[in-house]
């Protein structure tokens, strides 16, 4: 067991403008008034950094929904954290970009919903792209590493090629592709998220064609969707291996989803050290080594590689967090997993895609009073 | 340690003295000729080779440019 997690996933509130239907936070937000303070924040980082840590990703909610991000900025990287912004970009000018970036930001992940806003405002809930494109422009003129973060799925995927176009004016270090993960409120809209084969199979050819174009100028990271994969992810790197996430409230997590498994207690970073929460709290333990597995798991040889896959997922889909996840196709349970990818291929999404959107019934995630 | 977004580099040995010359002024021939003296027993042609693939492994990721 790692004696410290390597990074610290920092998720500063469930504040947010937008209301993206694929959104992680829980479907039960922490309040505003229980978010931790400037200096409860940076206690935290300094002791990650002196654990070990090397890297704060201040997420949320939108970060930037806190008034003192950039008092945040400068303690973890005076704790010697690398400071990492994921942000929608709302809430962002030039003026506050210059302030973090002076303040020790090391790098930005600007999320962008699609290349069509009329789409991507819909999938966001409110009206936000045209708002990120101008930001893209403004953040390459920073000392900042950019990355930029698209999130598909079956309402996208068709149109890969131009997000990528869109992205490469944009010119970011970098750029994730990442396919819905099915948590949250992604949960709640699967049925209108979850894309088809024939979508799959298409975009990892196009991802292939545009890395070779774009090698040496643009680094591509595409995530596929685990539902349609032979094994699963090694989620997180393993439960309680590399990562550490706090929520608002100061509750310290293996993950952002890890509040949906019952008979857990998540200790507070108010009442225990960060070494002691990692290092010996019941729930960090909980899914450490293989005496949890159950079969196959246990005596797979693939169990040191993706650690039976994703607790959260299990539980979600099988009502047991320490089953195989069912994505995974030797689990027992893979049939449930079979069934929700059968239902869309056969359903309407297997049909030409019209060029209008077709009008969904999306379930979109409120602000947390 | 080399940072960089979502990922860390142990940097050891050669790779380490690589990078420790990458400060923006010098060029990719002066860092090769750096190598040469420091590994004054090794072969210069190994050492240009090797030195050339692992900036361009780290170009590739977007770490490194030059």
């Amino acid at each position: 067991m790692p004696t410290a997690p390597l990074a610290l996933i920092a998720e500063l509130t469930h504040r947010c403008p937008l209301h993206c239907v694929y959104c992680s936070n829980p479907l039960e937000m922490q309040k505003t008034g229980s978010e931790l303070s400037t200096e409860e924040w940076v206690r935290v980082f300094q002791e990650a950094g002196r654990l070990g840590s090397l890297h704060a990703h201040f997420t949320g909610g939108e970060p930037l929904a806190r008034a003192d991000l950039t008092e945040l900025t400068k303690g973890a990287r005076a704790a010697g954290l690398y400071v990492n912004l994921i942000t929608s970009g709302l809430g962002l000018s030039e003026k506050r970009l210059a302030a973090l970036v002076y303040a020790g930001l090391e790098h930005v992940q600007l999320s962008f919903q699609g290349s069509r806003e009329e789409m991507a405002d819909e999938i966001a809930g409110a009206p936000s792209h045209a708002h990120k494109l101008k930001l893209g422009q403004l953040i390459r003129q920073f000392k900042v590493a950019f990355t930029v973060n698209v999130v598909v799925h079956r309402q996208n995927l068709d149109h890969l090629g131009e997000i990528i176009s869109m992205v490469e004016e944009l010119a970011p270090d970098r750029v994730e592709i990442a396919n819905v993960q099915y948590y949250g409120w992604a949960l709640r809209n699967q049925e209108a998220l979850l894309p088809t084969l024939k979508q799959v199979e298409k975009s990892q050819r196009v991802v292939s064609a545009a890395e070779a174009r774009l090698s040496g100028r643009m680094r591509i990271d595409y995530v596929a969707p685990d539902y349609y994969a032979r094994y699963p992810k090694a989620c997180m790197g393993g439960w309680g291996r590399r990562l550490m996430l706090i929520d608002p409230a100061g509750r310290a997590l293996p993950c952002h989803a890890a509040g949906v498994i019952p008979g857990l207690t998540f200790d507070n970073v108010r009442d225990h050290s960060l070494e002691w929460i990692w290092q010996e709290s019941s729930a960090f333990q909980k899914f450490r080594g293989e005496a949890w597995m159950p079969e196959p798991c246990r005596t797979c040889d693939r169990r040191t590689e993706d650690f039976g896959g994703c607790r959260c997922q299990a539980l979600l889909l099988t009502g047991n967090a320490a089953a195989t996840d069912p994505v995974c196709s030797l689990a027992p349970a893979h049939d449930v997993v079979e069934k929700i990818v059968a239902r869309v291929n056969e359903g309407e999404a297997a049909c030409i895609p019209s060029p209008v959107p077709i009008p969904t019934n999306w379930v979109y995630r409120p602000n947390p009073r | 340690m080399l940072l960089f977004p979502e990922g860390a580099l142990r940097l050891q040995g050669t790779g380490r003295e690589i990078l420790e010359r990458c400060d923006g002024q010098r060029t990719v021939q002066q860092i090769v000729q750096d190598l040469q003296k420091l590994y004054s027993a090794g072969d210069p042609a190994r050492i240009e080779a090797e030195v050339a693939s692992f900036l361009e492994q780290l170009h590739r990721k977007r770490i490194v440019d030059y």
